[in-house]
């Protein structure tokens, strides 16, 4: 299968000070001179570089070079720019190969002459390998003109309305009964104190009105099939029990459920709800759903349909079932948010066995108008604190639970310093390891807070306890740290304590990430494809991340990240096609057996069985060449282009000699 | 010896390079039940190797009122092994002869160490008197909890002395096995 | 029931710790074999003073335990308990320090080898003694009394395999078993100065009365304690104190719900009398 005449190009990068002063690039150069068929090899400073380019096409237009090398850095950022290099000097893109000789020799050996043998054993396997190379051809495909949202917080409502309102169709699929995610629950937003529900609900209402959305609330993705443009989704509709179109949003349901002892997930458990309920005022929709697990009719097959009774617009259907809804869409955005950590392990704050121990979001909840305390800042014997602790850093920068700082905590128990001052006129202790206010007028709002009286001690929180040092504060809690400013050790008798939770990644969004093919880091966040230059898109092709789901973030950020998704996936469905992917599986049907083991390994329904003819045939628009089906055939008749035994084996035989 | 060769020993003994991970936080100093004694706490301390304070860090009683409680270590939100270091440093001091004179846990120890060296096993009796010796008023104080004691038989003077306590007694003092701890 | 015993200094002197244990192993059928001629274990002042002969005193009562066939020794102290298990664990990851103390074992024809499992004698009553054998042999006595379980520090920590290191249940599930009302309190793993409380007695005097008052505050009228220098701590602690709270051994306890004399448990022993208790008829 060999050319008869080969003529291969080598070409060595420096990649500045990354590869050349470890790796001896003349050496590896000199090297790839003797190898077969090598018709030239150069070195140069930056491949990268359009020079560096240059060289190569004028290579292949002077010296007839038919097919080539570059040993440089990983081939997930450059591959593509070296293939087009070759296509634009007329010869397949696929007769190229990369080597990386800075992941995997100049970064990773301390020792030159190492790395300058393996630079050489790498270059010599990518050569043997090239030699393989089939030139392969991708088709244009027309893309679907519509984007899946899945998850409808802040981060996916603006990607929702940032989509639609550039004229494509979203469907934002949220798994709440209402969408608005952790941001409804905030009262007051940092810097600027602005009022969430007042910024947002204006969001809420334009999601649920604009004409390019359709919301699926109460409603989880189950499974994403196809590529980049071309994506089908299908999406389950879990039953209400209350029909939207009827529903006028009237609330008389809520008041007549006989079953009102509910904890409210929504008021983090502080207040309760009833059976039949809507998650708060200002949800969008308006429609309630019925809890199945708490209503006496649908959970104990009971009589009651007090709601069913006593609505007019007969909306009550106890006989609703699951529905599944098939969608195709050209892009999606993941928007699953994050949860704030448990502080139930961390004994030693004393959350679940203090009643006044709050996290951060059931403090969030106590200031809320529409909260269990109408706003005001009570603890549970009904009285104002007249003395409120605040920590810090509660499950983070701690590497027995989350070891990253969780960016947003500083700020936001800030806020809730300024909060309880104004409203209580309490005396508050917040206690900090570093204080980080990165963020346009974040410094200025600190600096205000201090002003406004705060004392702010720099010393992480050892326990909270109900040993009081002095007698007059039983029934009060200590709060024991250092001020590590001044030696001094403290223990601050409090009415209340504020636990700053951390963030980390919102139950099931690994599932999620399954589901759209991404991966997710160590800690659960689901992975960017560049940490810098590419932190929107994943790579997997089509699908984009916004908000907390790639990490933690305040709400400015969010909102930008989410707007930023959307212009990713407009811009790629504007294009109107993508390309086919070239790498996929062949079976050849003269090898093929007809077995059909490939069907059932296969886990995109790529490969259909011709009875006709007896064997089976690849569906090469499904195919993403994962290569399972030619692990499996035992025939041998299933292979990945690209990526043929042929071609391995050369490559590692080069590697092994 | 200098401050710096004092530094980079610490360093090379099993735990010493886990201070580096130290976030300066303050929760080992503010966990520790004896922290209102210490000039520094173990967070300070760790400062001052870093910093190459060696001296004040040796000479430093804090590590001596360590009573090895632990509490600093499992609240540790680095897991440094707080209570392993301070016996590090209590362990440098001595073979570098910086023993802070001032602090009276270090006799108590040599009077616990001694009573072991002589029998094997220690009375509480044996050691209060080594250490009596040492800190008379101390020693008083508890005179009256003897009696006490005494009344309800409790009070044994000499420790059962034990076949081993030659062999106890033989063992080669100060061998250096930092690697371990 | 078969354990290798490593009784450690303070249990002969402690208030009547030996006689409850003993009254106990003979009504359960356990059978506690005392290392011969054991040493101290060294407690934290070897470790703070010289490590090669903190390790070489412990690694000398694992050859001992050894010779005797076992490789499982149980403590009834919570510093000899920590000592044995940290020095067991350094040793078992630094062969090389083993083989230079074995050279000094072998002068005594010793020989150590391998892993060991340390074991408080809690651990042994709560969760080797079957759950109906206490209930068998218990009797009504002190039914619901109010009991405050403190363990100190060495036992859960640095540990958390046992129990929580901060908030431990053991004891307390142990003593509920045992027909006594457990009290919900905060002191449980605080320090209570242990040997310091000889040099610096003023500051660890306030340790002490924090963990007094708390249980008092939470209506625990009497401590129970697992460790002999705890014990004695708390014990002695309560001098001057108007209605002291006596503080016995788990075993005296445990005892006491068997229907075991107070005299064969030592009860007299305690500096806090506790007969208070005992006349309580019901």
């Amino acid at each position: 299968m060999k050319y008869d005449k080969l003529k291969i190009g080598v070409y060595i990068c420096h990649c500045g000070m990354n590869i050349a002063p470890k790796v001896d690039v003349e050496a590896v150069v000199e090297f790839a001179k003797e190898l077969d068929h090598v018709a030239i090899a150069r070195e140069y400073k930056f491949m990268c570089s359009n020079p560096g380019q240059e060289l190569i096409k004028n290579d292949i237009k002077e010296l007839g070079l038919n097919r080539v090398v570059v040993a440089s850095c990983s081939p997930r950022m450059h591959e593509p720019t070296f293939r087009k290099a070759c296509e634009k000097a007329g010869i397949n893109p696929h007769y190229f190969q990369m080597a990386n000789i800075r992941e995997h020799s100049s970064w990773v050996t301390k020792d030159s002459k190492e790395a300058t043998a393996k630079a050489k054993d790498l270059v010599a396997a990518a050569v043997a390998r090239v030699a393989y190379h089939r030139p392969l051809h991708s088709r244009e495909m027309a893309v679907k003109k519509s984007i899946l949202v899945i998850g409808g917080g802040i981060a996916g409502m603006q990607s929702a309305i940032s989509a639609a309102d550039s004229g494509y169709k979203v469907y934002l699929v949220e798994r709440e009964p209402s969408i608005g995610g952790h941001m409804a629950k905030f009262d007051k937003t940092f810097p600027t104190l602005d009022c969430a529900a007042c910024i947002m609900t204006p969001k809420m209402v334009t999601v649920g009105q604009h004409e390019n959305i359709e919301l699926l609330t109460y409603s989880e993705v189950v499974s994403l099939e196809g590529f980049v443009g071309n994506f089908k989704a299908k999406i389950l509709k879990k039953p209400r029990y209350v029909d939207e179109d009827k529903c006028t949003g009237c609330g008389v349901c809520m008041e007549k459920c006989p079953i009102k002892k509910i904890p409210s997930e929504f008021n983090e458990r502080l207040s309760n709800r009833t059976a039949i309920y809507s998650p708060f005022p200002q949800a969008v929709p308006k429609t309630p759903v019925i809890d199945p697990e708490r209503c006496r009719v649908l959970a104990k097959n009971k009589r009651c349909g007090a709601c069913e009774k006593f609505c007019d617009a007969g909306a009550i259907d106890f006989e609703q079932k699951p529905m599944y809804l098939d969608i195709e869409v050209g892009a999606v955005i993941v928007s699953t948010g994050f949860k704030t950590i448990d502080p139930t392990s961390l004994v030693n704050y004393g959350y679940g066995r203090y009643p006044e121990v709050y996290t951060s979001l059931e403090f969030e909840r106590l200031n809320n108008a529409t909260g269990p305390t109408s706003g005001k800042i009570l603890m549970k014997s009904g009285k104002p604190p007249e003395k409120v602790a605040i920590i810090h850093c509660v499950g983070s920068r701690d590497v027995r639970y989350r070891k990253y700082c969780s960016r947003v905590c500083c700020m936001y128990s800030i806020k809730f310093a300024h909060l309880v001052r104004e409203k209580t006129g309490a005396e508050v202790w917040e206690f900090y390891i570093d204080i980080r206010s990165p963020g346009k007028l974040y410094e200025e709002f600190y600096s205000r807070v201090q002003e406004e009286g705060v004392h702010f001690v720099r010393g992480r929180v050892a326990e909270v306890t109900d040993i009081p040092d002095n007698q007059e504060d039983f029934g009060r809690l200590t709060v024991v740290a250092e001020n590590t400013l001044t030696r001094q050790p403290k223990r601050i008798p409090v009415d209340m304590v504020i636990l700053s939770v951390g963030l980390e990644p919102a139950d099931g969004s690994e599932d999620v990430a399954r589901l759209v093919g991404v991966s997710t880091d160590g800690d659960g966040w689901l992975t960017e494809l560049h940490a810098k230059l590419a932190p929107v898109a994943t790579p997997t092709g089509g699908i984009f991340l916004a908000g907390c789901c790639q990490g933690p973030k305040d709400i400015p950020d969010t909102v930008a990240q989410a707007m930023a998704a959307a212009g990713e996936a407009a811009s790629l469905l504007s294009k109107g096609t993508v390309s086919t992917r070239t790498e996929i599986s062949y079976i050849d049907p003269d090898l093929c057996a007809g077995c059909q083991t490939c069907l059932n390994v296969c886990a995109y329904s790529a490969i259909q069985f011709d009875a006709g003819r007896g064997v089976s045939v690849v569906n090469e628009v499904l195919c993403q060449g994962c290569g399972s089906c030619s692990a499996a055939c035992p025939s041998g008749a299933a292979s990945v282009k690209h990526f043929t035994d042929k071609q391995v084996m050369e490559e590692m035989e080069a590697i092994l000699n | 010896m200098d401050e710096k060769k004092l530094q980079n020993i610490f360093y090379n003994t099993s735990y010493g390079k886990k201070i580096l991970k130290c976030i300066q936080c303050g929760t080992c100093s503010a966990s520790c039940p004896l922290t209102g004694l210490m000039e520094h706490g173990p967070r300070e301390l760790f400062a001052l190797i870093r910093d190459g304070d060696m001296e004040l860090a040796l000479r430093s009683e804090t590590p001596w009122y360590c009573v090895s409680c632990y509490q600093c270590v499992v609240r540790c939100p680095q897991e440094i092994p707080v209570i392993d270091l301070m016996y590090c440093l209590k362990r440098m001091s001595r073979e570098y002869d910086m023993v802070p004179v001032s602090h009276k846990i270090p006799d108590l120890y040599r009077a616990f160490s001694q009573a072991v060296d002589h029998h094997g096993r220690i009375s509480e009796a044996m050691v209060m008197a080594n250490y009596g010796i040492l800190h008379p008023v101390d020693a008083f104080k508890n005179i009256s909890m003897a009696l006490e004691l005494l009344k309800r038989k409790r009070l044994e003077f000499f420790p059962r002395q034990i076949i081993g306590r030659r062999w106890v007694a033989q063992l080669p003092a100060g061998e250096k096995v930092r690697k371990n701890t | 029931m078969k354990y290798g015993f490593f009784p450690g200094c303070s249990y002969n002197s402690a208030a009547g710790y030996r006689q409850s244990v003993d009254a106990i192993n003979r009504l359960m059928g356990i059978d506690l074999v005392e290392i011969p001629d054991w040493n101290c274990c060294g407690a934290t002042a070897f470790f703070s003073l010289d490590e090669f002969k903190a390790l070489a005193l412990t690694a000398r009562l694992f050859a001992l335990a050894q010779a005797s066939g076992f490789r499982e020794i149980v403590t009834v102290c919570n510093a000899c308990y920590t000592t044995l298990r940290k020095a067991n664990q350094i040793l078992s990851s630094n062969p090389e320090t083993v083989s230079r103390i074995n050279e000094e074992l072998s002068k005594e024809s010793l020989l150590m080898e391998g892993d060991f499992s340390v074991r408080h004698y809690l651990d042994v009553l709560y969760n080797d003694v079957p759950a109906e054998k206490w209930s068998e042999n218990l009797t009504e006595r002190l039914k619901d009394y109010e009991v405050a379980c403190y363990y100190g520090c060495q036992f859960t920590r640095p540990w958390g395999d046992i129990d929580h290191m901060e908030q431990p249940t053991i004891l307390d599930r142990f003593i509920e078993r045992l027909g006594f009302l457990p009290v919900d309190h905060s002191a449980r793993t605080i320090c209570c100065g242990a040997s310091h409380a000889i040099s610096y007695a003023k500051e660890c005097g306030l340790l002490i009365s924090r963990i007094i008052r708390e249980v008092r505050a939470k209506g625990g009228r009497v401590i129970t304690t697992i460790c002999p220098l705890c014990q004695f701590n708390l014990d002695s602690g309560q001098k001057g104190i108007r209605n002291p709270i006596p503080v016995p051994f788990f075993t005296q306890l445990a005892g006491l719900a068997l229907g075991i004399n107070a005299s064969e448990l030592g009860l007299d022993k305690l500096l806090v009398p506790i007969n208070r208790i005992l006349s309580r008829k019901l």
